[in-house]
């Protein structure tokens, strides 16, 4: 039996407070944080209105380090810092007194801002100082190292971009880690920060309401957006035991799956909804008469709450209608949909009011929906004793997510388990897929004049199996990435064609995503103006999107992550699958690595230093996809990935050969190790590393996640058709060192 | 004032609902959304909303005259031709 799984610690950054007892009270005494926008111009759109955060101010950085912390990362590092003092694990000195840490975060935008701002003034044709940073800094994997270096820890970092539930997949995919015996402390959460791309985006798609969002309403007419952080510290039972840790509550429960009946509308009924929540009661192991309150996704959109409503009288009643002594509240009208951090935040609140009795009301309904009518929570009203709670985010690409905290009573076998207890991990590969770019190298141009044109690695999309995938109803909209994504998992499946979908996981990993999508996004925005944004391109500049027309084309219907990150987040991903299949979440996990061009990352890439000068030979920036199709291993499976392993996360190039070799100290010596960065500049490091054989594997270009991707299905091959083990590096160039050990024996 | 044609109409529906049909290819009663339609959703209905708007200056801000309009590219012809308003294609 795996261990229990408590929260120690919690911490947050919301529009109703700096710290999480401020925004608590202004929360149960009714507080709304809407107001007009004012962080950029609105004047175009339909909307005016959000819930924004306060910045948080740090009097111990120093004003240059602080003016560099996106806000994203400021939102964020106050939230987890204010977890790790709530669990005190925070030192004198301000820093986190464990030193490795697992880091299980999620966000949708990132730092978006910056993202925006390299976008307008690339095609404004400015050539100033600062695109570096702009271009380099704006992707998720920048917050977490911020997170990391402020506060004084390293360890795996996995970045969860599934839309609005992510936040809980986030807390919930933390338990995982611990239940697999991966670790046996984590810092979860998410963040997110407010940007236009987004609002707009939200804007364009009427999706907002223009007066007052009014969840369960029957006068709702759309959400308010928001801004937020929220952390919490998550230990298995044994260890915080053992350290003397004051338990909140226990996480018992986490239910996630896929909605694949439409990229941006819920089932009708709320069918997935319902398979979440059941999961996690199960799991939990509480009967469903012990769950007092739920935290709803309660966005104040029209299909979404009545969706909600069916699923919560189909879990708690009899399809129709819902006992009154169930208290549910969304909590959306107060601080808004906060996206990315939305289902950590929610979770927050429901560990509060399971800790507390207080319930957080539901603002602004006149009149509630009937199914729902007898359960919203009103201000002021009677604290209750409850033994347990639920929180669900149902999200867009159809993420589905609940936890289920109940209160926590220790457990007499818990300090038996002392210690970390890393499993042996073998994961049996059954299919592999790889879209190749074409082997020609045409020339791609920057948007801005001064980048010129670079040669490129591209796929050519008129080619089979392309030209057949595209032909695909769902994919219609979808970007380059979703086509490339799905060409390399059917092949991956094709080799087990029979597997039970409904049982079958998708992780995928990304670094840019869907960028063709934004780009054209919000250049249309930038050049024809807010009024005019276009509501079939954004949701398709959503991280999750291609996953979801992924899993929706291939009927698979279990859990679906999308993972961001640099090129280590591919190993990031099969991590994610190691975990899902020895909790015997999946039978079988589809990892999938993609990357798409864009002459915004030739722009992008010219301002990092990496591409060779115009003429010469080296880095080519490239695109396409690879996937494995993962299942548990067994004796008689003769393809493995046997061991994974990172090095710290570095900080800058003369940190990272330490990484490397920090790495690779931590897999036999005597394997055969593949040379994978002849033409980046990890290229000179990996020469000067110790160790035996090497073998150099064929390059289609430099694809971060993709060419991670390529890589493991050559390498494999190679282990297959000679018998013998393949250490396989990963070197991601923005801080993560990975590797994977492949073994045909 | 110029007159929308129906060739415009399908360009129009075509590249803004990135269609892999030829514009020839929907015919004037052709319905746009549901069953044996050319296969429009709602994300597609918004997004005519904005590029004919963008267009024709013509603001459609009604739901449900908007699902009227939009039946097929015949009737959103007709309600067109009857909207006072700019006309020229910006």
């Amino acid at each position: 039996m795996s261990e229990r799984v408590v929260v120690t610690g919690m911490g947050a950054v919301t529009p109703l407070g700096l710290d999480f007892p401020s925004t608590w009270r202004q929360l149960v005494a009714g507080r709304t944080a809407a107001a007009p926008v004012t962080l950029f111009d609105v004047a175009s759109c339909r909307c005016k209105q959000a819930a924004t955060c306060a910045l948080p101010d740090f009097a111990d950085l120093p004003a240059k380090t602080l003016a560099r912390l996106s806000r994203a990362s400021r939102l964020a590092l106050a939230a987890a810092r204010e977890a790790l003092a709530d669990a005190r694990l925070l030192d004198s000195r301000g820093k986190s007194s464990v030193p490795h840490l697992p880091l299980s975060v999620s966000t949708t935008g990132g730092g978006m801002a910056l993202g925006e701002q390299f976008l307008s003034s690339m095609l404004a044709q400015h050539r100033g100082p600062g695109q570096f940073y702009r271009a380099s800094r704006y992707q998720a994997q920048h917050q977490t190292h911020d997170l990391q270096r402020h506060l004084g820890f390293h360890g795996p970092v996995t970045i969860i971009a599934n839309a609005c539930a992510s936040g809980a997949n986030a807390i919930g995919h933390g338990a995982d880690l611990i239940r697999s015996g991966a670790c046996n402390c984590v810092l979860a959460g998410g963040y997110e920060a407010l940007t236009e791309l987004i609002y707009v985006g939200f804007d364009c798609l009427q999706a907002m309401s223009p007066d007052c969002c009014r969840p369960f309403d029957v006068a709702r007419n759309g959400l308010m957006l928001g801004e937020a952080a929220a952390f919490a510290v998550l230990e298995s039972e044994s260890h915080a035991q053992a350290r003397g840790a004051q338990i909140l509550c226990e996480l018992a429960g986490y239910g996630h799956a896929t909605d694949l009946h439409h990229l941006t509308q819920p089932h009708p009924r709320g069918a997935t909804a319902v398979t979440v929540m059941r999961r996690a009661i199960a799991q939990a192991g509480v009967n469903v008469t012990d769950i007092g309150y739920v935290n709803a996704h309660g966005t104040g959109t029209p299909l979404n709450d009545v969706s909600e409503g069916k699923a919560f009288a189909t879990m708690f009643g009899d399809g129709s209608t819902i006992p009154p002594r169930l208290r549910i509240s969304s909590t959306k009208a107060a601080i808004g949909h906060t996206l990315g951090a939305a289902g950590s935040v929610e979770a927050l609140f429901a560990i509060a009011a399971l800790q507390s009795g207080q319930l957080p009301p539901n603002l602004n309904v006149q009149q509630p929906e009937p199914m729902v009518a007898a359960n919203l929570v009103v201000v002021g009203e009677r604290r209750m004793d409850i033994p347990a709670t639920l929180t669900v985010n149902l999200g867009f690409g159809g993420s589905n997510a609940a936890l289920v905290f109940r209160r926590y009573e220790p457990h007499p076998r818990a300090a038996t388990h002392a210690g970390a207890h890393k499993p042996q991990m073998s994961l049996a590969i059954c299919g592999m897929g790889a879209l190749l770019p074409s082997e020609t190298s045409p020339r791609m141009k920057g948007l801005n004049e001064s980048t010129g044109e670079q040669v490129v690695c591209c796929v050519d999309r008129t080619r089979e199996p392309l030209a057949t995938v595209q032909n695909e109803a769902r994919v219609r909209r979808a970007s380059p990435l979703t086509l490339y994504m799905l060409a390399a998992a059917q092949h991956a499946l094709a080799a087990a064609p029979e597997l039970a979908r409904d049982r079958l996981g998708v992780v995928a990993s990304f670094n840019t995503g869907a960028v063709v999508a934004t780009r054209r996004f919000f250049e249309g925005v930038i050049k024809t103006g807010q009024r005019f944004a276009s509501p079939n391109l954004f949701p398709e500049t959503v991280f999750n999107s291609p996953t979801s027309h992924v899993a929706a084309v291939l009927g698979a219907a279990g859990p679906c992550y999308s993972l961001v990150g640099d090129d280590a987040a591919w190993v990031t991903a099969i991590r994610v699958a190691a975990a899902w299949l020895a909790n015997g979440l999946v039978d079988h996990a589809l990892v999938i690595g993609a990357v798409e061009l864009d002459p915004i990352v030739i722009d992008a890439f010219a301002r990092t230093g990496w591409l060779p000068p115009h003429g010469q030979t080296g880095y080519v920036p490239s695109e396409g996809a690879g996937a494995l199709l993962l299942r548990r291993a067994e004796l008689q499976d003769d393809l493995q990935i046997v061991q994974l392993a990172d090095g710290f996360t570095y900080r800058n190039r003369n940190d990272a050969p330490g990484s490397a070799r920090d790495c690779l100290a931590q897999f036999p010596a005597d394997v055969v190790r593949c040379h994978t960065a002849q033409h980046n500049w990890f290229g000179r490091i990996e020469e000067q590393l110790p160790g035996g054989k090497r073998v150099t594997l064929p390059y289609h270009g430099d694809a971060f996640v993709a060419s991670a991707a390529w890589n493991t299905v050559a390498a494999a091959e190679l282990a297959r058709r000679e018998h013998r083990r393949i250490l396989l590096p990963v070197w991601g160039l923005t801080g993560e060192c990975s590797a994977l050990l492949l073994a045909a024996e | 004032m110029a007159e929308i044609t129906l060739d415009e109409l399908k360009r129009l529906v075509v590249e803004n609902c990135v269609l892999k049909i030829k514009p020839e290819e929907i015919g004037e009663a052709t319905p746009l959304f549901g069953p044996g339609s050319v296969g429009l959703d709602s994300l597609d209905a918004l997004q005519l909303t904005v590029a004919i708007e963008q267009q024709y200056g013509i603001v459609i801000n009604d739901a449900k005259v908007a699902r009227e309009a939009m039946q097929s590219l015949g009737t959103l012809r007709s309600w067109l031709a009857q909207q006072p308003g700019p006309r020229v294609k910006s």
